[in-house]
C-alpha cells in the first residue's frame, strides 16, 4: 500500500489517481468524524466535501508534519468548530438531528437502547469534551497527535477525555441505576 | 463501568454514511480537478517548461514580477499586510536563531531552532546566561541535554519537559509563533492587532494583549503584552518586546531578538557532548527503563500500578528499584530521592491505594491517593499520600510528585 505522504506528494503534484486513492482511504472516517461532531448529515457532508476541495484548490498552502489522516481528522474538526460558532448553536441544540439534503436520515449502524442513550450522552457533553473522544475514538488518532493538532498540551486533550468520559459513565450509570 | 466498556461502546456509535452522500462529495471534487487542470495556474510549471524559457529567463521574470509587487505594496503602506504573509515567509525556512535581552546589552537567553526539510522540528537550543555562568538546555528529536553550574551533563528523555520545549519553542519560533496566536485569538482570552505605520519603510508591529493567566497554559500570570516587530519587506520577525501590567502601566521584561533566518548552524551546535570538557560527569538516563511500561493498561491502572510498585520497592528498602520506579532525568535527583525521602520512613504496610483522579490546571497526569503505615525513630504511624503520575518516556509512566497529606 502506498504511503499517504508519498500520495499527498503526488496528488499535491498534479495526480487524479493519488487523489482518488486519498479519498477513497479517508472519506469514510472523515464523514464518521464530521457526523459525531456535527449530528447532520448535510453539514457533515459540506464540511468533508470543504477539506477535501482544499486540497484540490489549495494544496501549496498545506504543510504535512504528521499523518495525513490526522491532518484531515483535524481540518473536519476546525471546519466543524467553525460552522458551529457561527451558527452560534450551543451544544444541547446540536442533540436535534435534522434529516440531511436530499431526505436520508442521520441512521445508527447499530441500534439498540444503550447506544441511543450513549449517543444522546455523548451530544449533550461540551463540545470540546466530544471533538477530543471522537478524534482520539472514531478518527484513531493518538492523545498526542490530537494535542499536537489541536495545539493544547496533552495533558488537557488527556483532561478532557478523562471529564468526558466520566461524565458519560455518570449519565449511562444513572439510566441503569434507575 | 470501566473506560474500555465505554470507550467500546462510543465506538459502536456509528452513522451510516451513505453512498449517495459520498458520490456527490466525489462529484464536487472532480469539478474542482477539472477547473485546476483547466486554469492556468494550474500547469504553470509545466508551461514555462514546454515554452523553452530558460531558467535565467523565469528568475528575471519572477524579479520583475516580485519588484513590481514591493512597489505596489509601498505604495499602499501596509494597509495590505497579513499575519499570514509573516506565517508564510518563514514556511521554507529551516534554522532560526534568536537572542532573548532582559534589557539593553543584558543577554539572558540565546536560541537556535532547526527543523527538517519536512517542516518537522528536529532540534533546539537554549542558553542561559548570566554575568557569571551559562547553562545549556539541547532538544534533540526528544532527547534533551542540560548543563547546568554543576561539572555533569544531564541526558534524559521526559514527555512533560518535552511539552515544555515545544510550548517554548511554539511561542518564540518565528515559523509558528503567529499561527498559534491567532489560534489563541480564536479561542479567546488574547487580542491581536497590526498597527500601520504612517511610513510604509517602517516596521510593521503586530500587538498581543493577554488577559490574566491566559499568557502561559500551565502557570497564573498577570495580564501580558508582546509587540512582534516585522520588517515590511521581507515580512519576517525582527523581534518581540514582552511587557506585564503592573500598576496600570506595561513594563518591559525584556526583547527577543530574531538574528538570523536560514543560516546553517556550526556543526555540533546540538551536541553538549562535543562542548563538555572531560571532567565533567555525562548522567545519560536515557537508557534506563524509568517508571512502569503501560503496555494495554489504561491510564488510572497504570498510575495506580506505578504507585503500588514504588511503595513495595520502597517497603522493601529497594532503593535503587524505587528510584527507578519513581523516575529521574539526573543521577542527583535519584540520590535525592533516596536520601532525603527513601531512607526517612521505613513502610510497614500499604494500607490502601485509592481511585486516581485527574487533577486540576495546570497540573497534568493523575493523582493517586494513598494510605500507608510508616514507622520513623521507633513510632509507627498511619500517613496519607498523594502521588502525582504522567507518562515519562516511550510509553512509560513515572512519579512527578510525591506529597503527605496527613
Amino acid at each position: 500500500m502506498l504511503d499517504d505522504h508519498l500520495l499527498w506528494w503526488r496528488s499535491k503534484h498534479g495526480s487524479r489517481s493519488a487523489f482518488d486513492l486519498i479519498y477513497q482511504r479517508h472519506v469514510d472516517r472523515m464523514l464518521s468524524v464530521a457526523l459525531h461532531l456535527l449530528g447532520n448529515a448535510a453539514d457533515a457532508q459540506d464540511v468533508v466535501q470543504a477539506v477535501f476541495a482544499s486540497l484540490v484548490e489549495t494544496p501549496e498552502t498545506i504543510e504535512l508534519r504528521g499523518s495525513l489522516k490526522a491532518f484531515l481528522a483535524v481540518c473536519v474538526a476546525n471546519k466543524s468548530r467553525d460552522l458551529l460558532r457561527r451558527r452560534r448553536l450551543a451544544p444541547a441544540s446540536r442533540a436535534h438531528v435534522t434529516p440531511a439534503a436530499g431526505g436520508e436520515p442521520l441512521e445508527l449502524v447499530i441500534h439498540s437502547e444503550q447506544i441511543l442513550r450513549l449517543r444522546e450522552a455523548l451530544r449533550r457533553l461540551p463540545y470540546e469534551q466530544q471533538e477530543v473522544i471522537t478524534l482520539h475514538i472514531h478518527a484513531g488518532l493518538t492523545f498526542r497527535a490530537v494535542a499536537r493538532a489541536l495545539r493544547l498540551p496533552l495533558g488537557t486533550v488527556q483532561s478532557r477525555y478523562r471529564y468526558g468520559l466520566n461524565s458519560l459513565r455518570t449519565e449511562l450509570e444513572r439510566e441503569d441505576s434507575l | 463501568m470501566k473506560d474500555k466498556e465505554i470507550e467500546s461502546l462510543i465506538g459502536r456509535v456509528q452513522y451510516r454514511n451513505n453512498q449517495a452522500m459520498r458520490a456527490r462529495i466525489h462529484d464536487h471534487l472532480s469539478e474542482l480537478w477539472q477547473r485546476r487542470v483547466a486554469a492556468p495556474g494550474g500547469a504553470r510549471t509545466r508551461l514555462v517548461r514546454r515554452t523553452g524559457w530558460t531558467k535565467s529567463a523565469c528568475a528575471a521574470a519572477a524579479v520583475v514580477l516580485l519588484a513590481v509587487l514591493i512597489g505596489l505594496l509601498s505604495q499602499s503602506g501596509n494597509s495590505a499586510y497579513a499575519l499570514e504573509q509573516t506565517i508564510a515567509a518563514a514556511r521554507g525556512i529551516c534554522q532560526f536563531h534568536f537572542q532573548f535581552h532582559a534589557s539593553p546589552g543584558a543577554l539572558g537567553k540565546e536560541a537556535w531552532i532547526e527543523y527538517d526539510p519536512n517542516g518537522v522540528l528536529r532540534s533546539i537550543r537554549v542558553d542561559f546566561l548570566t554575568a557569571e555562568t551559562r547553562s545549556t538546555m539541547i532538544w534533540d528529536r526528544g532527547i534533551t541535554q542540560w548543563r547546568g553550574h554543576a561539572k555533569e551533563l544531564w541526558l534524559f528523555d521526559d514527555q512533560e519537559y518535552t511539552d515544555k520545549v515545544l510550548f517554548f519553542a511554539r511561542r518564540y519560533d518565528p515559523k509558528r509563533a503567529l499561527g498559534y496566536l491567532q489560534e489563541r485569538v480564536r479561542e479567546g482570552g488574547i487580542q491581536m492587532e497590526v498597527g500601520r505605520p504612517g511610513n510604509a519603510a517602517d516596521p510593521i508591529t503586530v500587538t498581543v494583549i493577554y488577559d490574566a493567566n491566559t499568557f502561559l497554559i500551565d502557570k497564573p500570570m498577570p495580564p501580558m503584552r508582546e509587540v512582534f516587530t516585522i520588517d515590511p519587506v521581507t515580512k519576517l520577525i525582527l523581534s518581540v518586546r514582552v511587557e506585564t501590567l503592573q500598576k496600570d502601566r506595561y513594563t518591559s521584561i525584556g526583547v527577543y531578538e530574531y538574528l538570523d533566518y536560514g543560516q546553517p548552524f556550526r556543526p555540533g551546535l546540538f551536541d553538549l557532548k562535543r562542548e563538555v570538557s572531560a571532567d565533567v560527569n555525562c548522567s545519560d538516563t536515557t537508557a534506563i527503563p524509568m517508571g512502569i511500561e503501560q503496555g494495554a493498561l489504561s491510564n488510572e491502572e497504570v498510575a495506580a500500578k506505578v504507585v503500588g510498585a514504588f511503595l513495595e520497592a520502597w517497603a522493601a528498602k529497594d532503593y535503587d528499584r524505587a528510584a527507578q520506579i519513581h523516575g529521574y532525568n539526573a543521577m542527583g535527583e535519584a540520590k535525592s530521592l533516596r536520601d532525603r525521602v527513601l531512607r526517612s520512613k521505613n513502610i510497614l504496610q500499604v494500607l490502601s491505594i485509592g481511585l486516581p483522579v485527574v487533577p486540576e490546571r495546570p497540573l497534568t497526569g493523575l493523582l493517586v491517593p494513598c494510605t500507608v503505615q510508616y514507622e520513623v525513630n521507633g513510632i509507627t504511624r498511619t500517613g496519607r499520600f498523594e502521588f502525582r503520575v504522567s507518562e515519562g518516556s516511550r510509553g512509560r509512566w513515572r512519579i512527578r510528585d510525591l506529597q503527605q497529606r496527613g
